[in-house]
């Protein structure tokens, strides 16, 4: 937590105008990544959590306006106001769900990753010998052949790796993922996840990891934060969130993921479902689906605070009025 | 004895081009083959889960027990009766199918009560007075309030549309239920209450369950039986927990090991196996996991292994006895292990 913030954002809103009735998905997140830090955005659909990557990147939707402070310091220096838009691609880069679509069909792999070093005056001959390291280093098999082939030519993983190689061609410092593997096998998940994880730690990137899925994230990033209804209702340290979670919605999260270990018993599961971005509640938003929720819950506003509960390690903050109740019950069991 | 199900060889291929651009080009039919011999037995109230990759046939399979894809050859039975893919109603009856995207298999333009209500009509199970009440019934038995009865699908959540699909399905009082991929467009709050409510429908009417999968954790928390898929053959079988504990073929273990677990920091075990399936189209000569296989020797490449072990769990595989944690390579002399 001591490292140099690369990524600021503060107090980040993102309005969408639909008809006539604008929303707003995204609701004052605020959030640092450190230099050569994974950050794990988590959270179930319509959340927010893509919203506020693509604002971060300058990639919002048609209609989309975004309020609020984005940082960037990266080449050492103090985090600088940045033009969203304008930092993809120089120093930003972002890696998509579906390789398919976010790559262009009609150019060959080597000139896709060839391309954006073109875009900066670097020559063709250079720029196509680096695509082919490029491919290399991402583990494409026999690259200097496979920089002539089309993206429809690759599997589901290859085309990812070349979606990365892509990324990678602009030396960026900060990586944006928005689920990468979600369309992926297991077995191809985890070389994907192997391959970001590697990169990271040779390039010192910071990412920031956008997954529904809890044990991805458990398995890329040393921070996470959860969002729930357009806002971060936690964030701390992967291991302690995942063992010690501070907020309610984090807790039902763990329980309701199926895993190896805990077999036949039930799954919790959370009653009802999330909050319209059209009308959200006022006070704390997942109280209508939360087994602590108390009276004050519905009317007074939680912050995202330090938890000073000692269960709780250092960094780690919620934003529920009572985190003092969640897993309290466990913890004297536990006793 | 009812809700058995019973595959005997069973081969699936699909044509990838006309029989006239062969016949033009003159030389075979361009087939893919997905599911390539396989046998499978489900006794009466179990409760199996077939895991693979994309490709590997499992939705095939599925496909093929309901009566949706036809077998290339092979045998069906269900409650020891052959069945192909001309049903008369009854026999439809017996085994019904909930599909993974509730949103495309239930009609947008019908009401939820058209949508149960005609099935009843139309398999003649109530009489035409009851249809109501057992519209409700069926609602009941998946949690949903009778209100929703008067929307259209798209009014309801993920979730409450799954729990239609699955009333749907149940509307036919089915022995046995096929779930393909069933919880892998939701959430996962939302999937864990729709995991229940399958464990729960299981007990409650005595059904036979095949899960269709590609998350090893789900399978695991639904399933007693298991069977592993990969390229169009079943690799493994057995009891959920002795698979889990000691998975023999090197695929299953990749599996297992590659499956992100929240509380388990892992190895990158899975990372090992080399790029991707081959392509069903043009198989591998021997096993077809060899070209992946960490533990492969030259006798993988020319012969292919058939499931071999004891009958609660077996595995397609030479080394399955060899295939531990950590374990040396095998020596080629030692390896008589069939």
């Amino acid at each position: 937590m001591s490292g140099r913030p690369v990524l600021v954002v503060e107090d980040l809103s993102v309005s969408l105008a639909r008809g006539s009735h604008p929303v707003t998905p995204v609701q004052h997140v605020s959030l640092t990544v450190d230099e050569g830090e994974a950050i794990g955005l988590v959270g179930e659909s319509g959340c927010g959590k893509s919203l506020t990557l693509r604002a971060i990147a300058g990639l919002l939707p048609r209609g989309g306006t975004m309020t609020g402070r984005l940082r960037l310091g990266l080449d050492g220096g103090e985090p600088e106001a940045y033009e969203p838009a304008k930092r993809r691609g120089r120093g930003i880069a972002m890696i998509f769900q579906e390789p398919m679509t976010a790559l262009n069909p009609t150019m060959r792999a080597g000139d896709l990753i060839a391309e954006p070093m073109r875009v900066r005056g670097i020559g063709r001959v250079a720029a196509r010998r680096r695509a082919v390291e490029l491919m290399a280093q991402v583990g494409i098999p026999d690259a200097a052949r496979r920089a002539r082939a089309w993206p429809h030519e690759f599997s589901g993983g290859l085309r990812q790796r070349v979606m990365i190689a892509a990324a990678l061609a602009t030396e960026p410092r900060l990586l944006l993922c928005d689920e990468p593997t979600t369309a992926l096998d297991a077995i191809v998940q985890d070389q994907i996840l192997e391959l970001i994880a590697e990169q990271k730690r040779e390039r010192n990137l910071s990412v920031v990891f956008v997954t529904h899925d809890l044990a991805v994230v458990a398995q890329i990033s040393e921070r996470i934060a959860v969002m729930y209804a357009g806002q971060i209702v936690e964030t701390g340290a992967t291991a302690e969130i995942l063992s010690t979670p501070g907020h309610p919605y984090t807790e039902a999260l763990l329980r309701s993921a199926p895993s190896f270990e805990q077999r036949a018993g039930r799954l919790s599961g959370i009653p009802g479902h999330p909050p319209d971005p059209h009308a959200f509640p006022a006070g704390c938003r997942f109280a209508d689906r939360c087994e602590y929720a108390q009276p004050d819950c519905r009317t007074r506003d939680p912050k995202l605070t330090p938890l000073a509960h000692g269960r709780f390690g250092e960094g780690h903050r919620s934003a529920c009025l009572h985190a003092e109740l969640v897993g309290a019950a466990e913890t004297e069991a536990h006793a | 004895m009812s809700g058995g199900v019973e595959l005997r060889g069973a081969v699936v291929r699909f044509p990838l081009e006309s029989a006239l651009s062969a016949r033009l080009q003159r030389r075979e039919r361009l087939r893919v083959t997905a599911m390539d011999g396989v046998d499978l037995t489900v006794r009466p109230g179990e409760s199996l889960g077939i895991v693979g990759e994309s490709g590997c046939g499992k939705s095939t399979l599925a496909r093929v027990l309901v009566g949706l894809v036809p077998l290339s050859s092979g045998t069906l039975s269900i409650n020891g009766q052959a069945v192909g893919l001309k049903r008369s109603r009854p026999m439809r009856r017996h085994i019904q199918m909930v599909f993974q995207d509730p949103s495309s298999s239930l009609n947008p333009a019908r009401t939820i009560e058209q949508i149960l209500s005609e099935l009843l009509r139309a398999h003649e199970l109530v009489p035409s007075g009851r249809v109501k009440g057992r519209c409700h019934e069926l609602l009941e038995l998946v949690h949903l309030p009778r209100s929703v009865l008067a929307v259209k699908p798209r009014q309801l959540s993920g979730g409450q549309r799954q729990r239609v699909g699955i009333a749907r399905a149940l509307a036919l009082e089915p022995e046995v239920l096929v779930a393909d991929e069933a919880v892998a467009a939701l959430d996962v709050s939302v999937q864990a209450t729709i995991l229940n409510l399958f464990s729960d429908l299981r007990r409650q009417l005595g059904l036979t369950l095949i899960f269709i999968s590609h998350d090893l954790s789900v399978v695991r928390h639904i399933s007693d039986e298991l069977a592993v898929m990969y390229l169009g053959r079943i690799v493994e079988e057995g009891s959920a927990d002795a698979i889990f504990s000691e998975p023999r073929h090197p695929y299953t273990r990749a599996l297992i090991a590659a499956s992100p677990q929240l509380y388990e920091s892992k190895g990158s075990g899975a990372s090992a196996l080399l790029g991707e399936p081959p392509s069903p189209i043009h198989l591998p000569r021997g096993c077809r996991f060899a070209p992946r296989c960490p533990i492969r020797e030259d006798r993988c490449e020319q012969e292919d292994p058939q499931l071999a072990g004891e009958p609660d769990h077996r595995a397609a595989c030479f080394f399955q006895n060899l295939v531990v944690a950590g374990a040396p390579r095998p020596v080629s002399t030692s390896t008589e292990v069939r």
